[in-house]
């Protein structure tokens, strides 16, 4: 390694920690050399660290900027026991761990004290576009709009508090990860060990962010699959169940499951559809080709590339699931559940884009997809908030992290994991914040004698864990 | 882009290297089938991309390979111009204003599902069930196809081949650049990803080497690979372009080795478009390279100019001169001509000039060119590589400067 010549300093630049003009004998034994720089580097998140280091050294900082923040907390509400607890944990922890909390139990207003505490500006990462713009509009309510930018596909902002999907949070990082201090992480179970493929990368953003305080935010847990998890944010600080806070807390809920029958013409597509499927299965005799069917429906699929008969099939499955998520009844039904509720707000989930928008047209209600521009998905959360709307509809953008408190009534018309566990509880976790002593009810719309109906048991399953923990009420 | 499903069938691994199965014409019998796709997009201009999206799909029936198929598709949309329907800026408006109406209006009762459409049809003159059906026409999915590229099958089956290479690079984590020009757009586009660079010299050409600069430390080390990616359709339209990456596959490295026209065209698969003509960045330069060319006396004394652009590396930056001048003994000298200027961009110039050291590069400057005020101070600023002219640069005057710097690679 050539000798360096620079005077010694250090810096932060594209997501590595960098320490310029040191020798690496008298440099941490966690740096190495890199012949592109001719300094010494680290991934970003050890930063600190050097930082730590440098001035132990006298090696002054090449590019420092004052990352204090300061303005006050203008939030009206009263923090509750645990959200007090959870940030005075968070706070001894040395500002690093995550805090579990049921949904609906507050964790946006721990974020909003853990803020103020720690006094520095702050980088908030979380799964959608629609999350953005609610934390964004609670941050601004919080702290002043003034302080307050988002940074993702339609817009990039970067200001002392920006908020910011997992998606683009590298992008921001990689930039600007030395303006941030603190980084919070909302719904961290998408960090699991278990996540595999795009999802994984995510940790990404957390190796290269140079912010020495971290929280993370999550109403479950993934125990046992969170090494990597302690490792970026730090170990669970602040942990309450579901059942320690019903009551005091959450609303109670019920769920009821409702069958609608497909018209004779959807019954007798959905049949000729089922028909050619089968058969198709039958001889081809591709479920019996590996252990578990996920796998069987991989190679199906792959089948499906080179043999005609094969896409035929795999058509007529499409097809047969889109006769179920549009079935007319349905829509007829959510208009009906919506009159039985006539003074409630409602949340509408859907399967798929195609469903909410056809109920969207239907109803003449909002539609928040991914799609959805970010001012139209502002105007319609604030609406909502304000109460001005009555109903929304949405495919995934609203199944997890997304508060309109007011909303208590929801109608599932269709999952888009057949039957996902997780996606039914988040769901109903968006009813469950307490507004005095209004009962949440979620509403499942199933195609009778369908593939939906066994669907509609998994999800059902799920909840029956939550619905347990609660008194009185359940499927 | 390609989507991981439309590239991952066309790429195997053959020990530590990996093969693209480009798509080839061997028979004849593809290029006629693409004109026929190209045909039938041209037969739909004005309807929606879900239409155009839909009825390439439809022709599986007439392939073999439905992912090759969904990949030329794709190749081709992405070719094609879409923009938003007429009226379609409008439309969130008049959902708000439908929206809000139906608010007003609620709960929704059997027969009442067009009222709080009624205002905002009005307003925009449509009926309210015309609203209703469009009410989503803003969606990406609604945009128009407007305009379909001039090219034939032979063009779509070499942008559908260098799609697939880029699809391979998303998996990159290095990358190995060589061409015989286009450098300026080349590093433009370096730049604009946000990778580190390394110019490296071999005999009369460059090498650049690209790599992201966390990716030793990150969980996916070819994170950078989309940015590789994005390089590579100008890199393409360079001449003799070729690029060596290393590319994780299935968790394990290996090696992959992409080129242009000149190869492929051997084995009937294209990649990419026809590598472009370099336009002189002004009338200026065009005219110096004119009077060079009539001038008796540099190819008299052995000189020939090129306009490779070689790359040259200043001070830690990289440096593009217009021109490079290569005399027959093997001495070179790199030229740059600055036309209009401000005393603040000539400071830069000069300060790239003097950071190069000893490397032979020749700044010729016009006096009659500078704009604003303090031209005339920056006039005094000498140095032995800098050649201050009138209005044009004469050859001899250059030349002259050329034979006092020019030396061998």
């Amino acid at each position: 390694m050539p000798p360096p010549v620079a005077a010694p300093s250090i810096a932060f630049r594209a997501g590595l920690a960098i320490l310029r003009g040191v020798p690496a004998a008298r440099a941490p034994d966690w740096l190495r050399h890199d012949p592109r720089l001719d300094a010494l580097v680290a991934a970003g998140a050890r930063y600190p660290d050097l930082r730590d280091w440098a001035h132990a050294n006298d090696v002054p900082e090449a590019t420092s900027a004052s990352n204090v923040f300061e303005a006050p907390l203008l939030d009206p509400r009263t923090p509750r026991e645990a959200q007090q607890e959870a940030v005075t944990r968070w706070m001894a922890a040395g500002q690093r761990g995550t805090v579990v909390l049921p949904t609906g139990a507050g964790k946006t207003l721990v974020a909003l004290m853990a803020i103020q505490r720690t006094g520095t500006n702050a980088c908030i990462i979380v799964p959608t576009r629609a999350l953005v713009s609610q934390w964004f509009t609670q941050l601004a309510d919080a702290f002043g709009a003034e302080h307050v930018g988002a940074f993702y596909g339609d817009e990039k902002e970067v200001r002392a508090l920006t908020v910011t999907t997992y998606h683009s949070a590298f992008t921001l990082l990689e930039r600007h990860g030395a303006r941030f201090t603190l980084l919070i992480c909302d719904e961290v179970h998408h960090l699991a060990d278990s996540a595999t493929g795009e999802a994984r990368t995510r940790l990404d953003a957390l190796i290269i962010a140079p912010a020495p305080h971290r929280l993370g935010l999550t109403a479950t847990y993934p125990d046992g699959q969170d090494s990597w998890l302690v490792r970026a944010l730090g170990p669970v600080v602040y942990r309450r169940s579901i059942g320690e806070m019903t009551d005091a807390e959450l609303a109670r809920f019920a769920i009821e499951r409702r069958y609608v029958d497909l018209s004779p013409s959807e019954r007798a597509r959905y049949d000729a559809e089922s028909e050619r499927f089968e058969t198709y299965a039958e001889q081809s005799q591709w479920r019996a080709q590996a252990d578990s069917p996920d796998t069987a429906w991989k190679l199906f699929a792959a089948s499906a590339r080179r043999s005609p008969a094969a896409r035929r099939a795999l058509r007529a499955f499409r097809e047969r699931e889109r006769v179920v998520r549009m079935a007319e009844a349905k829509f007829e039904e959510t208009a009906r559940v919506l009159r039985m509720f006539p003074g409630e707000q409602a949340v509408l989930f859907c399967g798929g884009t195609d469903v909410a928008m056809e109920v969207s047209r239907r109803l003449a209600i909002p539609l928040i997809a991914a799609s959805t521009p970010a001012s139209e998905r502002h105007a319609i959360l604030n609406a909502m908030r304000e109460g001005t709307l009555r109903a929304v509809a949405s495919v995934k953008v609203l199944d997890e992290g997304w508060d309109v408190p007011n909303a208590k009534l929801g109608i599932v018309l269709g999952d888009s994991t057949r039957g996902g566990a997780r996606q039914h509880t988040q769901r109903l976790g968006r009813l469950l914040r307490r507004q005095g002593d209004q009962v949440a009810s979620l509403f499942e719309l199933v195609a009778a004698g369908t593939w939906e109906f066994f669907a509609s048991q998994k999800r059902g399953a799920a909840v029956r864990k939550v619905a347990d923990s609660q008194l009185g009420f359940g499927l | 882009m390609l989507t991981r499903a439309q590239v991952d069938p066309f790429v195997r691994v053959v020990g530590s290297v990996l093969r693209i199965r480009y798509l080839a014409d061997p028979d004849g019998r593809v290029t006629p089938f693409l004109d026929r796709l190209l045909r039938l997009v041209r037969r739909l201009e004005g309807r929606s991309l879900e239409t155009v999206v839909e009825a390439l799909r439809r022709q599986e029936r007439r392939v073999r390979d439905a992912s090759r198929l969904a990949g030329i598709s794709r190749a081709l949309i992405e070719w094609c111009d879409f923009d938003a329907p007429d009226g379609a800026r409008h439309l969130e408006a008049a959902r708000h204003e439908v929206f809000m109406a139906r608010g007003a209006i609620w709960p929704p009762v059997p027969g009442d599902a067009l009222l709080p459409f009624a205002d905002a049809a009005a307003t925009l003159g449509l009926a309210a069930d015309v609203l209703q059906r469009t009410l989503y026409d803003d969606r990406p999915g609604a945009r128009r196809l407007r305009r379909v590229p001039d090219g034939d099958g032979r063009a779509l089956l070499a942008r559908y081949n260098l799609e697939l290479a880029r699809g391979v690079l998303r998996d990159a984590t290095r990358v190995e650049l060589h061409t015989r020009g286009g450098w300026r757009d080349v590093f433009r586009a370096v730049k604009a990803a946000g990778l580190m660079h390394e110019l490296r010299r071999e005999g009369k050409r460059y090498r650049l080497v690209l790599t992201g600069p966390a990716a030793a430390f990150l969980v996916r080390p070819a994170r950078y690979g989309v940015r590789f990616a994005r390089v590579l359709p100008v890199l393409a339209r360079s001449p003799g372009w070729r690029v060596n990456a290393e590319v994780i596959r299935d968790g394990q490295p290996c090696r992959v080795q992409l080129r242009g026209r000149a190869r492929a065209l051997a084995t009937g698969a294209p990649v990419g478009s026809e590598p472009r003509r370099e336009r002189y960045d002004s009338a200026w330069e065009r005219r110096f390279v004119r009077d060079f060319r009539a001038s008796s006396w540099a190819k008299e004394h052995g000189w020939q100019l090129s306009r490779e652009r070689s790359p040259l590396s200043s001070g830690g930056a990289v440096f593009l001169p217009d021109f490079t001048l290569r005399h027959t003994d093997g001495r070179e000298a790199a030229v740059e001509l600055v036309g209009f200027w401000t005393p603040e961009y000539l400071t830069a110039k000069i300060a790239k000039v003097r950071a190069a050291g000893d490397t032979p590069l020749v700044l010729v400057v016009a006096k009659a060119l500078a704009v604003g005020d303090g031209g005339s101070a920056m006039q005094d600023v000498g140095g032995e590589r800098i050649l201050w002219c009138g209005q044009h640069p004469r050859v001899g005057d250059v030349m002259r400067l050329v034979e006092r710097v020019a030396k061998a690679p």
